[in-house]
């Protein structure tokens, strides 16, 4: 820990974020956009670890890390969710394209 | 707690769902659970005056429950009994009951009847909620279900298939639809400015207090918070917005158009919009508003122009909905717009109270919502029945009822002379006294002149619908057809109707009294005398019934003699602005249009294809951040 600032951890969720951001935008395969959602979540969850070092060195804030872990647990259930609602809408429409997918089209 | 007080408004509503629910198994025990939450509102509100006359509770007795509790803030359901509230709690239990009793006959053989009670019910039960809160967020609860209950009632004949009255629909149950949504529309505009306003009302308690608070009471101890709106200048905009709100409500312009639709419902929910529940609503926010600024306007005189715009608005709605009247071709339309009109009346007496600071003008007005409440209902239940045993609606197709229908006939006539503000009926006292306590100030001196040619305009529709209805010979319409008069169901409600309107004004006196100093004098013979000396010996009463005369003899002329065809005296490019509305109506359809014309165009946007969505998404929330670092 003692080499690597709070800074490269944002960064490197920066970066994983954008990772996710453009999966969800530009892939039209209904699975790769939940695990850009993901992505995406393991990103803020990286920042909130990396905000939490605590203001005592070598110490973590214990409350940075319950919030971290809740986020895990939730992210996990979104990506639960995402994934039933893909069974079904297989199941219902017999394709996974997010753009075959439009009907509420204006 | 006060038990009776809470009962008003909770008894209408949980019996709404009794009702509902037990029509399944029996009309008549859907009918009597209603009936009875009715009488039950009623009631209550009599053992209530009751309590204050002995003294067990005093004036502006108040309770609550907090419903919403924070730190620093707090919403509470509670109760607020104080003269005016009392007065338009008995007023609106003692209408709705009569009407309630109506309905038995009038919506016989109807098969949806479950559906029908619970939104009579639950629309009694909102306009309570409303009348007897005491606070503002309360106010707006029982506002918006009355909205949502008035939406639900009119359109109730949407699955109608017959032929629609007026062209662009299939059927008449998609125009009954269209009208409920029109009514809601119209008045949703209206009321997203007064949440507004409200809004504003807690921000400034905030910046005074350190805390938001919506009790009147509080509002009304304390004026610091109006200090806050004087110093940031959003007066203008506050009297704007918060005016807003039961201008839609009482269909006041520029929200009048809806309230002529609004007539594509059961007749009976029509009474029960304009005698008790909705357009009244609005009427009773401007009273509250002036009873809790009372103190406010020697410190806060700029707070006066809310109640310039009500006296204004007031003022030319009644002008603007009388001429239309003149040329209504439907039964219930003439007396929807004359609903607009007498409601113009009170809207004047109750700006004018603000501006001078007269508690009379005050009494005045919430006396003329009790005549015209009274009055209305006898005329829209004796319009049901006419339009019950004929079959129609259009006045051209009935006439000659009068020997087909005498107790209508008489019931009716009363209303209507009632309506026009002839003497002895309750009308004419409490219009009379309107005209007058504007006529004494030098700001209300306007608006008296507008009123009173109105009174002309008033007396000519109303007996142009009378003598349409039940004057004359039958027309080819009702050739063949099997005239006869109501069933006592409901002539025994018009006979009471007729019986309160003729006597309703006796109480006026020691009621006028009530409203303004709290006390309640005995009826006695010398108060009477006084009053009917005040009522009579003066040149505006006398210069009002010359007018009511000018505008019955065109009237008797072409309508109840029918020695003129109409033809022959109608001024052609005038009776097209008029049957036109002003061209307010079409001027609004036009502005729909253009706005749905405007929707096609960006729809396009909205391509249905989630990465699509999600990338609005991320750039929104970018231009959000970019904001936020900006404005730091």
């Amino acid at each position: 820990m003692s080499g690597l600032q709070p800074s490269f951890f944002l960064a490197l969720s920066f970066l994983l974020f954008a990772i996710g951001a453009y999966v969800t935008i530009c892939k039209r395969n209904l699975i790769r956009i939940v695990m850009g959602l993901e992505i995406a979540v393991s990103s803020a969850n990286l920042a909130i670890v990396a905000l939490s070092r605590g203001i005592v060195p070598g110490l973590a804030d214990p409350l940075g890390r319950a919030v971290a872990m809740i986020s895990i647990a939730v992210g996990a259930g979104g990506a639960a969710l995402g994934l039933a609602l893909i069974t079904v809408i297989y199941r219902k429409f017999r394709t996974l394209d997010s753009v075959k997918l439009s009907e509420l089209r204006g | 707690m006060l038990l009776e007080a809470w009962l008003t408004w909770l008894v209408p509503i949980i019996s709404g769902f009794v009702a509902f629910f037990s029509a399944r198994f029996s009309r008549r025990i859907s009918h009597g659970i209603s009936i009875a939450s009715a009488l039950t509102s009623l009631i209550c509100s009599l053992i209530l005056a009751y309590d204050i006359w002995i003294g067990r509770i005093g004036l502006s007795y108040e309770e609550k429950i907090p419903l919403l509790k924070g730190p620093e803030f707090e919403v509470s359901l509670g109760v607020l009994v104080d003269q005016l509230s009392l007065v338009m709690l008995i007023a609106v239990a003692f209408v709705s009951s009569v009407i309630f009793i109506y309905s038995v006959g009038y919506m016989e053989g109807e098969p949806d009847i479950g559906r029908y009670w619970f939104w009579m019910d639950f629309f009694l039960g909102s306009m309570q909620l409303l009348v007897i809160s005491g606070n503002l967020v309360q106010m707006l609860m029982g506002w918006e279900m009355v909205g949502l209950c008035s939406w639900a009632l009119i359109s109730f004949w949407y699955k109608s298939k017959a032929p629609s009255p007026e062209p662009g629909f299939a059927t008449e149950g998609e125009y009954n639809a269209h009208c409920g949504l029109k009514a809601l529309i119209t008045t949703s505009i209206a009321d997203s400015f007064f949440i507004v306003a409200i809004f504003l009302i807690g921000w400034s308690t905030w910046m005074a207090y350190g805390r938001p608070t919506f009790d009147f009471l509080k509002l009304s101890s304390d004026f610091k918070w109006l200090g806050e709106i004087v110093r940031t200048g959003l007066v203008p905009f506050l009297a704007f917005a918060l005016l807003s709100g039961p201008l839609g409500k009482s269909a006041q312009f520029p929200y009048n158009e809806w309230l002529p639709e609004a007539m594509a419902g059961p007749t009976t929910v029509s009474a029960l919009i304009h005698a008790a529940t909705m357009v009244k609503a609005g009427c009773y926010f401007v009273a509250r508003f002036f009873i809790t600024l009372i103190g406010a306007y020697p410190t806060y005189p700029e707070i006066k122009l809310f109640f310039w715009g009500a006296l204004t608005m007031g003022a030319f709605s009644a002008f603007l909905a009388a001429s239309q009247g003149m040329v209504a071709k439907e039964l219930k339309k003439v007396l929807a717009y004359s609903t607009i009109s007498q409601i113009g009346y009170i809207f004047s007496a109750l700006g004018l109270a603000g501006i001078v600071l007269s508690r009379e003008a005050f009494a005045s007005g919430i006396l003329h919502i009790i005549s015209h409440a009274l009055l209305k209902a006898l005329l829209f239940l004796g319009a049901g029945a006419v339009i019950h045993i004929t079959g129609t609606r259009y006045m051209y197709e009935m006439g000659g009822l009068r020997k087909y229908m005498p107790v209508t006939f008489w019931t009716m006539l009363i209303g209507a002379l009632s309506l026009t503000g002839l003497p002895p009926f309750s009308g004419f006292f409490s219009k009379d006294e309107i005209i007058r306590s504007l006529y004494r100030t030098s700001q209300g001196l306007i608006g008296a002149a507008i009123l009173i040619i109105t009174v002309a305009l008033t007396s000519f529709y109303t007996f142009r619908m009378i003598g349409l209805v039940f004057f004359g010979e039958p027309s080819d319409f009702l050739k063949g057809k099997k005239l006869k008069e109501a069933p006592k169901v409901m002539t025994g409600p018009l006979i009471t109707l007729a019986i309160a309107t003729s006597l309703a004004w006796l109480s006026y006196p020691s009621l006028s009294n009530f409203l303004v100093y709290g006390n309640f004098p005995k009826l006695s013979a010398p108060l009477i005398i006084s009053y009917l000396r005040d009522a009579f010996v003066n040149p505006l009463s006398l210069l009002s019934l010359a007018l009511i005369l000018i505008g019955f003899y065109p009237a008797y002329e072409v309508y109840i003699a029918r020695e003129v065809k109409p033809e022959e005296v109608t001024v052609g490019k005038l009776y097209g602005f008029l049957t036109a509305r002003w061209y307010w109506n079409g001027l609004y359809y036009w502005l729909t249009e253009r706005t749905r014309k405007f929707c096609d165009r960006i729809r396009y946007f909205q391509t249905g294809i989630s990465n699509v969505n999600v990338a609005y998404m991320l750039t929104g929330f970018v231009i959000f951040l970019v904001l936020l670092t900006l404005l730091r």
